[in-house]
Order: C-alpha cells, then sequence, then structure tokens
C-alpha cells in the first residue's frame, strides 16, 4: 500500500497554527474541509472529503527550530493524547480458503485488532465483539464502540497450503462498497502473526503516514545462573526467545537499522567488549575488543556508525565507530565519566551522561563532538537519555526521593515532564520506532520487568514475568524478508 | 574471589582436589546463617508463570562462602601464596579513595611488594541504583582510582589489571545502604 501523507512536509506554518487545525470542529463546510486538507496532506484518490476530519489529527510537520540550544532539531508532531480521537476501522472476520481454519482465521482477527490498536492512531472494532481477544492489547475505551456505523472496515482472506500461507488484506468503504487498497502477504503458517503484522503496519501507513510499529521488536536481558543473556521479544511482549547462550554477563543490546543484529556488551572474553550477534542466520563477532571497558552501544540513525562508551584512553569516553572503515573518533575530552550516548534522528546531535559537574547530569554535543551544553533540567541525577525518533522530546532518568523515575525534555519548549511517580524504581526508557510509546524496566510489582507506556505516561503495560529484566532496546520497525519464510 | 578457588581447582591434581572438597563440605557444613553467596538472584518469591525457571547450579565452588576460599588458599603448596587483598569501599556515586580505602591498599601494596610474582585483577563494583551503562564506567573508576593508587606505592604495574562490573555482582544482594554500602567497592582477585 502506498503512503498517503507525506512524512516530512516541509513547514507549512507554525506549531499554533497546526493545532488550530487539530481542533477544528467536525461540522465545517466542506469546502473549507477541502482546502485544510490539501494544505496539510496529499489526499489520496479514494480519501474523499468526509475523511479530511480524520487526516487533521495525523497531520505530520517538520520544521526547523530557531531557538540557537536547538538549532539542529527537526521535530515532527505528535496527536495529543488527550484531545486526540482514534480513526475507528471495523476489523471483519477473516474468510478462509484450502485448509485454513476458523481458529487461524480467528488469530488473524485478533491479531489486526490489537496491531492497530497500538498503533497508538486506530480504533479498531470487530465485527462480532462476543469472544474475549486474547491478544488484549486494546484499551478499556476500545469496547467503547461508537454509535454510528464505521466506515472503514478491513476484510482479510487467508489460505493454508501445505503449511504455506497467503493472507490478503483489504481495506474497504463500506459506505460505497469500495475497495481503497489490497495487498497479498505470504509466508510461513508458523509466521502468520508476522503476516498479519505486516497488513496492520501497511494500514495504519495508508491511514495515517506513520510507519506503525507492529513489526518492531524489543531486546532485553534477564538473568541466568551464570550472568545475563539477550532476549527479544515482539512489541506487544509476545514470542519471547533467548538469543545468546554465553553463560556470562551480556548488557546493554541495542538493534542494527535494519532489524537483523544486536550488538551488545559481553564478559565472554573476561572483559567488557563490544559483540555483533547477527540473528538470520545465528552468528557471534567481536566488533570491539579493546584492554578496558567497551559499553553502552548506539547505532546511529543511518546505519553507518555508532557511538560507545570505550576506557582505551584510561578514562570512559564517548567514541563514535565507522562501521565500514572501522574508523574511531573520539567525541568527548574530559576526566569526569561520560556515558550513554544516545543520538538524535537526524543523526546531526548525540545526548549523553556526564558527571563532569559533579554529578550525573544530561549534556549535548554535536555528532563530531563540538558544541557542547548541557540540558536544562533539575535535580542532581539525571541519566539514560533518549531521544524520541520524532525529535521532539528526550527522555530520560532522574533520581529523587521516592528513587528513580522517568521523565521527558521537550526540546521546543524546554521543559520536563514527569512520566511515573511512587510505583518503585522505573529505569531505561527507550522509544517505539513511531515515538508513541516507551518501553522501560520497572520494579513496580517486586522485582525487575519490561514495561510499555505512552509517551505521557498513561496506558502503561506489562511485557514480561522473569523477575530480572532489564535495558529494554526497541527495534525499528523492520523485519528481514527472511523471517516470512519457512524455516528448511 | 570465586576466581581463587577456580583456578586452584584446576592446577591441582585429583587428590589434591578430593582433599579440598572434603574441606570445602566441612567448611559449608560449619558455616552459619551469615553466609553470602556471590549470587545476586533471589528466589523468594514464587516464579510467574511464564518464568524459565533454570536449575540453580549444584553449588561448586564458585557459589561457596568466601570461608572455605581461604582454607584452600592456605593448603595450597609453596607455589601459591597464602595471603588476601582486602577490599577497599566507595561513597555513593563516588570514586575517590576514602582514608580508610588509603591505609587498606597500602596494606595491599606492602603484600603485592613482598610477592612480585602475584598477579592481581582489581574488580571495580557498584550499588544497584543507577543505569547499567553509567555504573560501568563508575566500576571503572573505581578500580583504576585503586591501581593508580597502588602503582603511586611502587607496584609493578605488570601485577595489576583492572576490570569493572557496575552494578552487576553484588556481594550483598538486599536493597538497603547496609548492602549497596558493601557493594560499592574495588576488590582484588587473583589472577
Amino acid at each position: 500500500m502506498k503512503t498517503v501523507n507525506k512524512k516530512y512536509l516541509t513547514s507549512t506554518g507554525d506549531n499554533q497554527k497546526t493545532r488550530a487545525h487539530a481542533k477544528a470542529p467536525r461540522r465545517q463546510d466542506s469546502a473549507k474541509k477541502k482546502s485544510l486538507c490539501n494544505l496539510c496532506v496529499s489526499v489520496p484518490p479514494w480519501l474523499d472529503e468526509n475523511f479530511c476530519f480524520f487526516s487533521f489529527w495525523f497531520i505530520l510537520l517538520t520544521f526547523v527550530l530557531n531557538h540557537e540550544a536547538t538549532a539542529q532539531t527537526e521535530v515532527r508532531l505528535r496527536a495529543e493524547t488527550k484531545s486526540f480521537v482514534r480513526l475507528p476501522i471495523e476489523v471483519k472476520p477473516c474468510q478462509l480458503k484450502d485448509q485454513a481454519t476458523q481458529e487461524l482465521g480467528q488469530r488473524v482477527v485478533d491479531v489486526l485488532d490489537n496491531d492497530l490498536w497500538a498503533s497508538s492512531m486506530i480504533a479498531a472494532y470487530q465485527t462480532e465483539e462476543s469472544h474475549a481477544n486474547p491478544e488484549a492489547l486494546r484499551l478499556e475505551v476500545a469496547l467503547n464502540r461508537p454509535a454510528g456505523p464505521i466506515r472503514l472496515a478491513v476484510q482479510t482472506v487467508l489460505s493454508l497450503q501445505q503449511k504455506k500461507i497467503t493472507l490478503e488484506g483489504q481495506l474497504l468503504d463500506s459506505v460505497t462498497g469500495k475497495t481503497l487498497e489490497k495487498k497479498t502477504y505470504r509466508g510461513c503458517q508458523e509466521n502468520l502473526r508476522l503476516l498479519v503484522h505486516a497488513l496492520a503496519d501497511d494500514i495504519v501507513n495508508s491511514l495515517t503516514g506513520e510507519k506503525g510499529i507492529a513489526k518492531s521488536r524489543i531486546a532485553f536481558t534477564a538473568a541466568t545462573p551464570e550472568g545475563k543473556e539477550i532476549f527479544v521479544m515482539e512489541y506487544d511482549g509476545t514470542n519471547q526467545r533467548q538469543v545468546t547462550n554465553l553463560r556470562t554477563l551480556n548488557l546493554t543490546p541495542a538493534w542494527s537499522n535494519d532489524g537483523r543484529a544486536l550488538v551488545f556488551t559481553s564478559y565472554q572474553r573476561g572483559n567488557p567488549d563490544l559483540f555483533v550477534l547477527d540473528l538470520i542466520p545465528a552468528k557471534l563477532s567481536f566488533l570491539i575488543k579493546d584492554n578496558g571497558l567497551c559499553s553502552a552501544p548506539a547505532w546511529s540513525p543511518d546505519g553507518k556508525k555508532m557511538a560507545f562508551v570505550s576506557t582505551r584512553d584510561g578514562n570512559a569516553e564517548i567514541y563514535v565507530m565507522d562501521i565500514h572503515t572501522r574508523a574511531l573518533q573520539r567525541l568527548t575530552q574530559h576526566p569526569a565519566i561520560d556515558a550513554s550516548p544516545a543520538w538524535s534522528p537526524n543523526g546531526r546531535e548525540i545526548v549523553f551522561t556526564s558527571d563532569r559537574l559533579g554529578s550525573p547530569q544530561i549534556f549535548l554535543m554535536d555528532a563530531e563532538g563540538s558544541n557542547l551544553r548541557r540540558l536544562s533540567i533539575e535535580g542532581n541525577y539525571n541519566d539514560s537519555p533518549a531521544w524520541s525518533p520524532r525529535g521532539d522530546k528526550i527522555a530520560f532518568v532522574s533520581r529523587g526521593p521516592g528513587g528513580f523515575d522517568i521523565f521527558t525534555y521537550d526540546v521546543t519548549s524546554e521543559t520536563v515532564t514527569q512520566l511515573t511517580a511512587n510505583t518503585g524504581s522505573n529505569e531505561d526508557p527507550c522509544w517505539s520506532p513511531d515515538g508513541y510509546r516507551l518501553a522501560f524496566s520497572s520494579t513496580r510489582d517486586g522485582r525487575s520487568e519490561i514495561y510499555t507506556m505512552m509517551w505521557d505516561g498513561t496506558d502503561v503495560r506489562r511485557l514480561t514475568y522473569k523477575g530480572t529484566c532489564t535495558s529494554p532496546a526497541w527495534s525499528w520497525n523492520v523485519r528481514p524478508a527472511e523471517e516470512f519464510l519457512c524455516k528448511e | 574471589m570465586y576466581r581463587f578457588a577456580s583456578t586452584i581447582f584446576m592446577r591441582t591434581n585429583k587428590a589434591g582436589l578430593l582433599f579440598m572438597l572434603i574441606l570445602s563440605i566441612l567448611a559449608v557444613a560449619g558455616c552459619s546463617g551469615s553466609k553470602k553467596t556471590l549470587e545476586p538472584t533471589t528466589t523468594e518469591e514464587p516464579a510467574p508463570p511464564m518464568e524459565i525457571r533454570e536449575p540453580e547450579p549444584a553449588a561448586p565452588a564458585e557459589t561457596e562462602p568466601i570461608e572455605e576460599t581461604k582454607s584452600a588458599i592456605e593448603t595450597e603448596s609453596a607455589a601459591s601464596v597464602p595471603f588476601v587483598l582486602q577490599n577497599i569501599y566507595f561513597d555513593f556515586d563516588k570514586y575517590d579513595l576514602t582514608p580508610e580505602a588509603l591505609q587498606t591498599l597500602a596494606e595491599n601494596a606492602r603484600v603485592l611488594k613482598n610477592y612480585p610474582e602475584v598477579r592481581v585483577i582489581i574488580a571495580g563494583h557498584c550499588d544497584e541504583r543507577g543505569t547499567i551503562e553509567y555504573n560501568l564506567a563508575l566500576g571503572d573508576k573505581r578500580a583504576k582510582a585503586a591501581r593508580d593508587y597502588l602503582l603511586s606505592l611502587n607496584v609493578d604495574p605488570a601485577q595489576i589489571s583492572t576490570i569493572s562490573y557496575g552494578k552487576e555482582r553484588p556481594l550483598d544482594p538486599r536493597h538497603n545502604e547496609e548492602a549497596w554500602a558493601k557493594n560499592r567497592r574495588a576488590a582484588f582477585e587473583r589472577r
């Protein structure tokens, strides 16, 4: 399916103007609606003016801020959670062909329902809501189906032949009966969920211009008798599997941009080195082995560089490595600790933690190491920065009297918002690929587990039940093509 | 400390191994409630349904209390030296050496200079508060602070190397000030 909205439209107005669009009353004369549509988004031929209302909510703009401290930052607007109305879609019962069973068909519908909710933009309602969806990611409000008829609908057709699956997805306008989009997905029966994820992401992308998160995965660490190993699960906590078995300490995983590899710190050699684990086919290799510590890897948004912390020159400093040439560039020069580098989404800046002022604080520098400045955040212990893929917010952890909690720093307004409070220790924030959710570790239920929440702290969901889970890392929304195929 | 025990077991012959195993078992049996294990995992809570439970290791030398490690060292022949280098401890989020730490290091320096063939790794550790990444760097700072002071006392640099375990290997797995104070340490391990 083709992308409807342009993701990086050049600026057509300032922030206020866009919000005014978003809050426009529903009843307007159609000419005005049309003109607003044309102003903000490129409208596909099937999306008539009656759909225009919804597209106001999905306006995505890029504008360059003029503030000195954030001169290089590009920001994409996000829908306001409180006033936001999800676009309702009806998920029709799956049509079955060949050997496809009722059970598989219901699974398609349940996973799709779940995935569409996870997009944070769409409200999916199954035609028959009588059964409990075991996927159950949906919010409480999901059950409040709109009173009137739902105009958009998804019709799926599932065919199964000798373990090979063909899944057809159609986006329908139930008033006109027209098919708006249609796409077919092929793969192995055991990868049914993944095929549905791909369909869900295409629907989300087609309607909102966002890339969705259904194909994304979260890597994390969990304790084993010999140390810690790396695990991978889907964005909603399903299909948890252990991907390393090195029987030592393995820490701080980070995804490659293509979703094919994880880089992490391992003590396999008795020293904390950086390793790359290719997932398809599984292959472990050294990335950097120094005398001393190598940790906190972070792939640049273009996938060409990696920032990390090394003590190769005697002290914990931040370095950037060119992935192809393996050339190293040292970015920080200070006898204090510099740690936890994270890239801005345009790759031009790096945010990191340093205790050069006596306690851990969050600093920004250009990706070449120049133009160093401290973020104006209160508190004497701020760490673990993570820059939203939308560019607008930097999540971080602050230590207060009640323990560690997650906050966001708004790059535009330079304001700080607290997302967690009075719920144990909340740490390791990382963003979903659409920038709408955060994964984090928390001890709110006793022991450390991985959770996700909306960017404003609402809708917290627990994903793990192992007791020792830390260091979540959310992948980009990509899956290698091989993952769809049957294993030989 | 477990490194001591494991290296020694590897070096000795079978009879010696058997002897030391008996010693170890006696030491374990004699050890009372104040037993400290090096494993950070706690299993007081019942396992949630999805947990992949792996059996606890069958208590080899690696997870036994510190006491029998000492006895094992003392039974070693002259090739291996019977002594213990004391840990030093740090304040929260600090890597400068306290007066007590300086005193302990001076003592450790004397021992190291008396046994120039001995090689040690100084392992820097932190308490559980703060991020894994920051604590790895902090542990590195702590180990190097200890090393640098030993070098200033003319200990042979070839005798010392450093490693950081951050907050990954607490001595005391509890979550209180007392445990945290024990865990913020630089520990000496024989290579």
